[in-house]
């Protein structure tokens, strides 16, 4: 099934222009799904740097606002969409210029793919 | 912060056929929506705007953008800054 | 723990701490009238009584604490978390275990991205419609404008302190 996933992730990112990697991980960060071209650094598939978006997720719902929906980071060479989907966590990475509303609709039409992945790895 | 921006969009919404309005930064984020108008819409829209300035822009002025249903119609201008939406529903 | 009290004990609400802290004002007036309704039944049910009043104030008291402490954000905890690298490794290989056992079917993708609908007005008279109107040029260019300058005058206007120091004395 992770083939079929992966492939699926490959044909939206190839729709989605600037998209240069997805990432399905869980709270503490560990990768499940990886699907990413070569100008993604390493560093961003890392379980050091994904635990710490879902320990940011947990703690900014502590601000009042409710339960977190999405982290934006822009940077200087990428810009980053992290959607809390309970109990996974969906990283999207795309180039700065990318539109990034348009990156938003992404948390929708991976919605599929997330549910398959949160089923599959629910079971005991 | 954004009373201005509110005031604007109210003025607007009562003008005749218009049922909804929405103001989109650069990077295709929703500042306000009024109306029928979608906020999810918000990127694409502003990328469509994008699009057609590349095709034809005047150094006077960006050339506004029409998005023609049957009975509705979409009209996108995209500033140095902001991108403006208007729906209006051409049957009222 | 609170209502338990409240609805056996009758909580008086008359002592209320105008810092929100009822929770803990009522359990303490709870456990307070509960002493006075014990029953009578010599030396040793009343110290057992006692005792389990003093087990079942510390068990609230740390639900309190637990509960306060769940809703403090801190961001020095995120180095407390960290997993060891074979965990990392494991926690992966079991991921990949039940993906590739698991047999969830994917809806069909092609169904999510619906075609434009079918227009029933032949291409003659579509191209021959009126583009857009002097009128709607005129409204979304004054909008346009409009929005421009809200934007420039775009200002975080400061309120109150975001960030306050707890008194430590």
């Amino acid at each position: 099934m992770a083939e079929e996933l992966k492939r699926s992730i490959q044909e939206i990112m190839k729709t989605t222009p600037g998209v240069r990697g997805i990432v399905i991980a869980d709270r503490d960060g560990v990768p499940i799904i990886r699907v990413n071209d070569e100008t993604v650094p390493e560093t961003v598939m890392r379980p050091g740097f994904l635990s710490s978006v879902g320990f940011a997720t947990e703690q900014s719902s502590k601000l009042g606002y409710g339960v977190t929906n999405h982290i934006i980071s822009i940077h200087e060479r990428h810009q980053i969409v992290h959607f809390n989907i309970p109990p996974l966590i969906l990283s999207v990475i795309a180039d700065t210029e990318c539109n990034t509303g348009i990156l938003l609709t992404l948390r929708n039409e991976l919605s599929d793919i997330t549910d398959a992945v949160r089923t599959a790895i629910q079971v005991a | 912060m954004e009373t201005h921006l509110e005031k604007s969009i109210r003025e607007v919404m009562n003008q005749p056929q218009v049922t909804g309005a929405m103001c989109v930064d650069s990077k295709g984020l929703c500042l306000i929506s009024k109306g029928t108008a979608d906020p999810a819409a918000s990127g694409y829209l502003s990328e469509i705007s994008r699009c057609a300035n590349h095709v034809a822009s005047t150094n006077e002025d960006s050339p506004v953008t029409a998005i023609e249903f049957g009975k509705t119609q979409i009209l996108i201008k995209r500033g140095d800054n902001v991108t403006t939406v208007i729906y209006k529903d051409k049957t009222k | 723990m609170g209502n338990i009290c409240k609805s056996c004990c009758g909580g008086d609400d008359s002592q209320n701490d105008s810092d929100g802290q009822s929770e803990q004002t009522r359990l303490l007036n709870g456990a307070t009238r509960a002493q006075a309704i014990e029953p009578q039944g010599g030396e040793y049910s009343t110290r057992t009584n006692s005792v389990l009043k003093k087990n079942d104030e510390q068990s609230a008291l740390n639900r309190i604490l637990h509960k306060a402490a769940s809703n403090v954000i801190d961001v020095a905890a995120l180095d407390a978390h960290g997993m060891e690298q074979h965990e990392f490794s494991e926690k992966a290989k079991t991921y990949s275990q039940k993906l590739q056992t698991a047999t969830v079917h994917l809806k069909n993708r092609s169904k999510k991205r619906e075609p434009l609908p079918e227009s029933n007005m032949p291409v003659e008279r579509l191209a021959a419609l009126p583009v857009i109107s002097a009128a709607d040029l005129e409204l979304i260019r004054n909008l346009s404008a409009n929005m421009e300058s809200a934007y420039q005058s775009f200002a975080v206007q400061h309120g109150e302190e975001l960030i306050v120091n707890f008194a430590m004395s």
